[in-house]
């Protein structure tokens, strides 16, 4: 099977998604009505509130959802073979992810651009808000240590990473600097940064870097993993000016630069799949597909967190509800492409299925590296640049999305626990240092925990991860579909993805609560119980809501919502 | 022809590399002394009185946009579209691209202010003169 293919096959059917299905959900379940007032107009004050046009509000609300995400998902996915991982993401795009990012946009519109957090607790219930909290904290928990575990691998991997990534950070400062205090126009600050990157990509093979194996009882891959996280915690705690905000200039260049440079690859070079369509030859240890894949694979297919885009900004800025289609559902559709690279990347950039299986020799094991080594054989084969450049630029390209969100997530997780230190009355929770150093802490616990002494087998932690934000997922479908019930419209269409969802992270949690306890792997096995009790009580709530809301329907007559 | 106004200025909002895993925007942008984008807020905040000076002015006489310089994807196709509109010569072109920052006024594909918002008085009368001019 050529990879061309399976890029037509995805495309294709992301087109014919678009074309199809996003049309009767438009028209039919949602009937976006563009005489409709939306607040960007009713409420319009250049502010916060303007309207957009629909082409312009696409690039925003898409550079705004693409991240690492749809990368290690699929990476990791497709030890079960290409096909699975390739139906999850071109199936789950078109019927639950389009679904859902245009929903969530939708409902956001309908409630005077209100977020998913505030409409949640309309829907759910006060405990709701807590509830968020709670998941969003968890998530971000998951993600931290995922990443910091991620990005060491990568650079144990590959030291030609080293310098290129570290050297990114000084980038950023100096376009900071140079844009935010001394008014420089950033245009060509971010260009010759994004230049600086590229030598440094260039130059990297020639200054790799590597930590001792061993200082202070630490593996290297450990040295990592704290230093990583120190870095965090240092610049969660430094004005966003000076790191955060730049960072979206190099970022932003990079997505475009990278899906662009890998699908030029792709068309050049035709090259074959060597990864088998399912295997059955899964290492030992492998969990099974079902439930696991349609956790692996959250963004890609469905995210949750997409849904806090859609309703935090974007609907704020929706011209006319009709738009809601291309930016909500065509959004969707590019994390999906995002998405397909990953799994075109690890399965067709190995010359043989040998090679193929050496790496995927163990779950979660291979996946970052399969794509760095895999994206960067067909890169250099297709378009002819130096194999050791794009080994480092692809995995430069991966590390600096997740030091980026590591930055955002302890940051994140500092404000959620001063705002518990408010809510409870712990005064010393207010400190920043104090938070961040809990936020570290929990982090580096989990990291750890998950991944034992080196913290080299923390991509476990995965799985939960998406469990987490499909259960966010499953809150804006709920959401959206107690709308649908109110207007009286059709339900299948979200209540479908909905119980989906629901059942497989209840599945995979249960299955991962059995293995986590078989492995006496503590920590991991009280995340599940929380995340387990968290996904219990969206289910009730869902199905509590949904009683309520047809009940008062059935009262008030079809429609009256409207 | 429509005189076409571009308002560039960024939103309140983290907008790279976390879209699926943790970003700071909506109900994430913290509280009091943990409030994000103090800055943002503060250059979102002054544009809207000049904002509303212009749309209430010349209603859709005027094609007022507002694009996030992070948008490249958009800012840059749009900025490209209007020299070829307004016939701008290659230099002020390029001028345009290199002077973009996080808080300029592009006119016609000309930037007319940077750093700081114009008087909403002198850009209506400015855009009153071009239009005008352009009738």
């Amino acid at each position: 099977m050529n990879a061309i293919v399976l890029v037509v096959i995805g495309l294709g059917a992301f087109a014919v998604g678009y074309l199809v299905y996003s049309r009767f959900i438009s028209e039919r379940i949602y009937k976006l009505d563009p005489d409709f007032q939306t607040p960007s107009h009713a409420m319009e004050d250049g502010v916060d509130f303007v309207p957009t046009n629909k082409f312009v509000l696409w690039g925003h609300h898409f550079t705004s959802v693409a991240g690492a995400a749809p990368i290690i998902g699929p990476a990791i996915a497709v030890i079960w073979g290409w096909l699975p991982a390739f139906l999850w993401v071109v199936f789950g795009t078109i019927f639950f992810a389009g679904v859902h990012d245009a929903g969530a946009i939708w409902a956001s519109v309908r409630n005077k651009a209100r977020s998913v957090g505030a409409l949640t607790a309309d829907v759910v219930g006060p405990r709701a808000r807590s509830l968020f909290m709670i998941v969003i904290f968890l998530l971000l928990l998951m993600v931290n240590a995922v990443f910091g575990v991620a990005i060491a691998k990568l650079f144990i991997s590959f030291p030609s990473s080293v310098v290129p990534s570290w050297s990114a950070i000084v980038v950023a400062l100096i376009i900071g600097y140079l844009i935010y205090r001394r008014g420089v126009g950033l245009l060509w600050p971010s260009i010759i940064g994004v230049a600086v990157l590229y030598f440094t990509i260039y130059i990297g093979d020639s200054v790799p870097m590597q930590l001792p194996d061993q200082m202070f009882g630490l593996a290297a891959n450990a040295q990592w993993i704290i230093l990583l996280f120190v870095y965090a915690a240092i610049a969660s705690l430094l004005p966003v000016w000076m790191l955060l905000q730049p960072r979206d200039y190099i970022n932003g260049l990079q997505l475009f630069v990278g899906l662009g440079v890998f699908y030029l690859a792709v068309i050049v070079l035709a090259p074959d799949v060597v990864a088998p369509a399912i295997n059955d030859a899964v290492p030992d240890g492998t969990p099974p597909i079902v439930p696991l894949l349609f956790v692996t694979i959250a963004c890609g297919a469905i995210s949750g967190f997409h849904g806090l885009v859609a309703s935090g900004t974007t609907s704020k800025q929706l011209d006319k509800e009709t738009d809601v289609r291309f930016v909500g559902y065509f959004g969707a559709l590019g994390e999906g492409a995002l998405a397909l690279v990953a799994i075109i990347a690890t399965t067709a950039g190995f010359a043989t299925l040998g090679e193929w299986q050496d790496i995927y020799n163990k779950f979660g094991g291979g996946s970052l590296t399969a794509f760095v080594n895999g994206g960067a054989n067909i890169v250099s084969e297709g378009l002819g640049f130096p194999r050791e450049f794009s080994v480092t630029l692809f995995t430069v390209m991966a590390i600096l999305f997740a030091g980026t969100t590591m930055d955002t997530g302890v940051r994140l997780q500092r404000y959620i626990i001063q705002e518990w230190g408010t809510i409870y009355s712990l005064p010393i929770l207010n400190n920043n240092a104090v938070a961040t150093l809990l936020a570290v802490g929990a982090c580096l616990a989990l990291a750890f925990g998950a991944g034992g002494p080196t913290g080299a087998g923390g991509l476990i932690i995965w799985p939960l991860f998406g469990t987490t934000n499909q259960l966010l997922a499953g809150l804006t479908l709920l959401v959206i579909t107690v709308m649908l019930v109110k207007f009286a419209r059709p339900v299948w269409y979200t209540i479908v993805p909905l119980t989906f969802l629901l059942a497989m992270t209840i599945l995979a949690l249960l299955f991962q609560l059995w293995e986590f306890y078989t492995q006496a792997k503590w920590l991991l096995l009280c995340l599940d119980v929380v995340i387990l009790v968290a996904a219990i009580f969206v289910a009730l709530e869902a199905v509590s809501a949904f009683m309520r809301e047809r009940k008062q329907a059935m009262l008030t007559g079809p429609g009256a919502a409207e | 022809m429509t005189p076409s106004v571009i308002f560039v200025r960024e939103w309140e909002q983290q907008m790279s590399s976390s879209g699926c895993c943790g970003r700071l925007q909506g109900d994430l942008l913290g509280t009091g002394k943990n409030r994000v984008f103090v800055e943002r807020r503060r250059i979102m905040e002054a544009m809207g009185p000049l904002y509303q000076t212009i749309k209430t002015r010349f209603g859709p006489k005027v094609d007022v946009t507002v694009i996030d310089p992070r948008n490249l994807v958009s800012l840059i196709p749009r900025l490209i579209g209007d020299f070829f509109r307004y016939r701008v010569s290659p230099s002020q072109a390029f001028a345009t691209l290199s002077g973009v920052s996080t808080q300029t006024v592009i006119v016609n594909g000309r930037i007319y202010a940077r750093g700081a918002w114009p008087n909403p008085n002198v850009l209506v009368a400015d855009l009153m003169r071009l239009s005008r001019r352009s009738a």
